[in-house]
């Protein structure tokens, strides 16, 4: 929304807000790329930190000017100047100053004062490693050098959010924010996303118990697409994999939808799509398990990003799912669901191992009475 | 993308399924699975949202920045050291202290470089610009946040970024060029799509839009319709009217001709007068208090205020005399509800009970009138205790720590206060 430069002078594939501000308009990724890559000379998006005599020497170039002027610059502007305390009376930077003047420090003192008169102040014990994911990748280099991310990548932020929300829960962050490379295939951020819906193991067994199971619905149901702009594409590397946009394609075309095309998600490299971002988009797994896409952020690859191919998709922000705990024991967390089960205080009951063991089964294993129980996989299984 | 979908899909789930009595097992697995989930997505007390908490935050950072940028602005100079002094002066490095969460850090300094990367760019002035610059430098240096959260730079500004670099160069500002290569030397920035990152997150709580009725003149339409000339014409073609229809039919005119009011100047006039005289009272309230602070003395507008003030104190004093009289008598109730006769209180004891013998009924948990309303349950055991169904006991229930006190002791409950920033 610059108002100095007309939208003519601009290039066609530079982002800009759509009318209503809330996302871009459609760009094509790779192009995004390469208008970037074209404009910035190559030792900005280097990984490289350039040492300061060539830094001086490279400036005296350009400015011109001779090298005392230059030396009395960097004294003026080095960033000493800036502290306001100096070095030799430490300051904690945790506590606000005394008698703030700034209006940010103001609003902070008040919840400080406020935090002093409480009794109890209990910190999360969750808070303390709640930057831990982001942490752990900072600048992390692979040990195999043929994987290392080439610098001027590009990498996208998707927010994926949680399959059913509520309008209460939408301003939740995200149920997960995965950074993707722009060379990676469609099919590598399809594998990442972890949703407890894959993890469904089906069938009764309450006579079986110990019988372990054969499979996972993510082994069974390899059916996916991601929906962009008006393009599946759908995930097509196993036999089984059948495409199941079809029915939502078959249907728009009895209403009034503009014609859908499909493509392969093998075959798509991010750099190939065309896509708004901030804009919602779609990804649906086992049949009907639908979750909704935002592509938050596109830019290049910094020195201070993970720098391991291998590691990427990653995943840079998990919300934490409160985990449901056997009914009995309230410790540990539920893995049988049990119906008509006359002991159980409620149906469906949720049960922990041991505790489940204990009620239904005597110590030959034989089944006490008439139920039913189901596996049951906790959605907080990822925390 | 909603129901018909997911429905199509689910038919779709099913046709894929090899047996039937998979299917049953299938679609309650995951009837249960979604049961679950909707009722584990729940926020945690404490684990308010960063953005939402933040966001407070955006305010006080815009007019501290404005602060600093319009200090450094009536200084009419570039110069960088101009500035480092004035930031040394506010100490304006202290802004990102006091926070003991690293996230909320790196989430702070976001939102500082965000908001002051909007300074650098176009459409403020050259002087500006070179203030948001300084800032920028200032705020990346200062931040205590790890690993160093960077300034975001769209593919759209940087052409916008080189002319101001050109600009500077030419004008010979050097200490300007000098610290805009000190930034890309230590890669301070993050080159993006857009400058900030979009989530679809439409803002609940749009801006308050300035509250422009005090303000506002009162809409005055009809009077601008209903002017003396217009008056004067409407009666000439009224007469003109009436003359031709006594001309057209000889003696008495028809009753079916009288199409017209007769009198409708003077009601149309009489109507726009009421109208203004009623939107002055309805507006005279205001317009009394802004004409007193406006400072601006006119004898016709003294002399209509009075008589508005007049008008709204004999109201007031109309309306305190209703009430008075009203809350004075206390109705009395039907012979079947006679354990509930109304008492009447003084305006002294209108806050919370929080005296058990005040209210008359012993044993009352204080309540807080004015937050919430009494809960069902709460309203259901007063009920119950007030028929005589059941005794005093139920009305409190009994913690465990207090199995111990003893009978006449009573602990009073301190009201919790919550948090608002």
């Amino acid at each position: 929304m610059a108002a100095s430069n007309a939208d003519g002078t601009l290039g066609e594939h530079v982002p800009r807000y759509e009318s209503n501000d809330l996302n871009s308009q459609v760009i094509h990724i790779g192009s995004f790329r390469n208008s970037w890559l074209e404009t910035l000379p190559p030792d900005l998006y280097s990984y490289e930190i350039k040492s300061e005599e060539i830094e001086i020497a490279q400036l005296a170039e350009v400015l011109q000017i001779p090298t005392e002027t230059l030396n009395e610059l960097k004294d003026i502007c080095s960033v000493d100047s800036l502290k306001s305390h100096p070095d030799d009376q430490p300051v904690d930077s945790n506590v606000v100053p005394p008698n703030p003047d700034l209006a940010c420090l103001r609003l902070r003192k008040k919840r400080q004062d406020y935090k002093k008169t409480l009794v109890r102040d209990l910190v999360g014990r969750h808070d303390t490693y709640s930057n831990e994911m982001e942490s752990v990748h900072m600048g992390l280099m692979p040990e195999d050098s043929t994987s290392v991310v080439p610098e001027g990548e590009i990498i996208l932020s998707f927010n994926i959010v949680y399959p059913i929300l509520f309008e209460r829960f939408k301003h939740v962050r995200a149920h997960q924010t995965m950074q993707v490379l722009g060379s990676q295939n469609l099919t590598e951020l399809r594998d990442a996303i972890c949703c407890v819906s894959d993890l469904q193991v089906f069938g009764e067994f309450s006579n079986m118990p110990d019988a372990t199971p054969q499979y996972i619905s993510k082994d069974h149901y390899k059916s996916a697409f991601f929906y962009f702009e008006g393009v599946f594409y759908n995930d097509t590397r196993y036999p089984e994999c059948r495409d199941i946009s079809e029915t939502t394609r078959e249907w728009a075309k009895t209403r009034d939808f503009p014609e859908f095309k499909t493509a392969k998600m093998e075959d798509m490299t991010f750099y190939d799509l065309r896509m708004k971002i901030g804009y919602p988009y779609f990804y649906c797994h086992q049949g009907d398990c639908e979750h909704v896409m935002v592509l938050t952020d596109i830019r290049l690859i910094h020195p201070d990003d993970c720098r391991d191919r291998t590691l990427y998709p990653l995943l840079s922000h998990k919300h934490r799912v409160m985990t449901r705990k056997c009914c009995v024991c309230h410790l540990y967390i539920s893995r049988w669901i049990t119906t008509n089960d006359r002991l159980a205080p409620m149906d469906p009951c949720l049960f922990c191992d041991k505790c489940f063991r204990m009620l239904h089964y005597d110590a030959q294993g034989n089944k006490l009475y008439d139920f039913q129980a189901y596996v049951y996989v906790d959605p907080g299984v990822f925390n | 993308m909603g129901s018909p979908t997911s429905v199509l899909l689910s038919l779709s789930l099913k046709s894929c399924c090899n047996t039937s009595s998979y299917v049953d097992t299938a679609t309650q697995t995951l009837f249960w699975l979604r049961l679950f989930v909707c009722s584990s997505l729940r926020v945690f007390s404490r684990q308010i949202i960063m953005s939402e908490q933040l966001r407070k935050f955006e305010e006080p950072l815009k007019t501290d920045l404005e602060e600093l940028l319009g200090r450094f602005q009536r200084t009419t100079s570039v110069r960088y050291e101009d500035f480092s002094s004035m930031w040394r002066d506010m100490k304006f490095g202290d802004i990102f202290h006091g926070i003991q969460n690293l996230k909320e850090k790196n989430a702070f300094s976001r939102i500082a470089l965000n908001t002051a990367t909007a300074y650098f760019l176009p459409p403020y002035s050259f002087q500006v610009r070179v203030g948001g610059l300084y800032v920028l430098y200032g705020l990346y240096h200062s931040q205590c946040s790890l690993p160093k959260q960077k300034i975001r730079l769209a593919l759209k500004d940087w052409g916008d970024v080189q002319a101001f670099t050109q600009d500077a160069l030419s004008s010979q500002h050097y200490d300007v060029v000098y610290i805009l290569h000190k930034l890309l030397g230590t890669k301070a920035f993050h080159f993006t799509a857009m400058p900030v990152p979009l989530a679809f997150l439409r803002d609940k709580k749009n801006q308050v839009m300035p509250n422009t009725e005090a303000v506002a003149k009162p809409s005055s339409r009809p009077q601008q319709l209903v002017t003396t000339e217009m008056l004067e014409e409407v009666a000439n073609i009224h007469q003109h009217y009436k003359q031709l229809k006594a001309s057209v039919s000889a003696q008495h005119p028809e009753a079916s001709l009288n199409l017209v009011r007769h009198n409708l100047v003077p009601k149309l006039f009489n109507s726009v007068m009421s109208f203004s005289t009623w939107q002055n009272i309805h507006t005279g309230g205001e317009a009394s208090v802004q004409s007193t602070s406006l400072d601006e003395p006119s004898t016709s507008s003294s002399s209509n205020q009075h008589q508005q003030q007049q008008e709204c104190s004999r109201r007031a004093d109309l309306l305190a005399s209703i009430k008075a009289r009203s809350y004075g008598q206390v109705v009395e109730v039907a012979k079947s509800r006679r354990h509930r006769q109304a008492e009447l209180c003084s305006a002294g004891d209108a806050g919370p009970r929080e005296d058990p013998g005040m209210g008359g009924v012993p044993g009352a948990i204080p309540r807080r009138r004015r937050r919430f309303h009494n809960s069902l349950r709460y309203r259901t055991l007063r009920r119950l205790y007030e028929t005589g169904g059941i005794p005093e006991e139920f009305l409190t229930s009994t913690k465990l720590w207090r199995l111990s006190k003893a009978d006449q002791e009573e602990t009073t409950r301190a009201i919790k206060t919550r948090f608002k920033w």
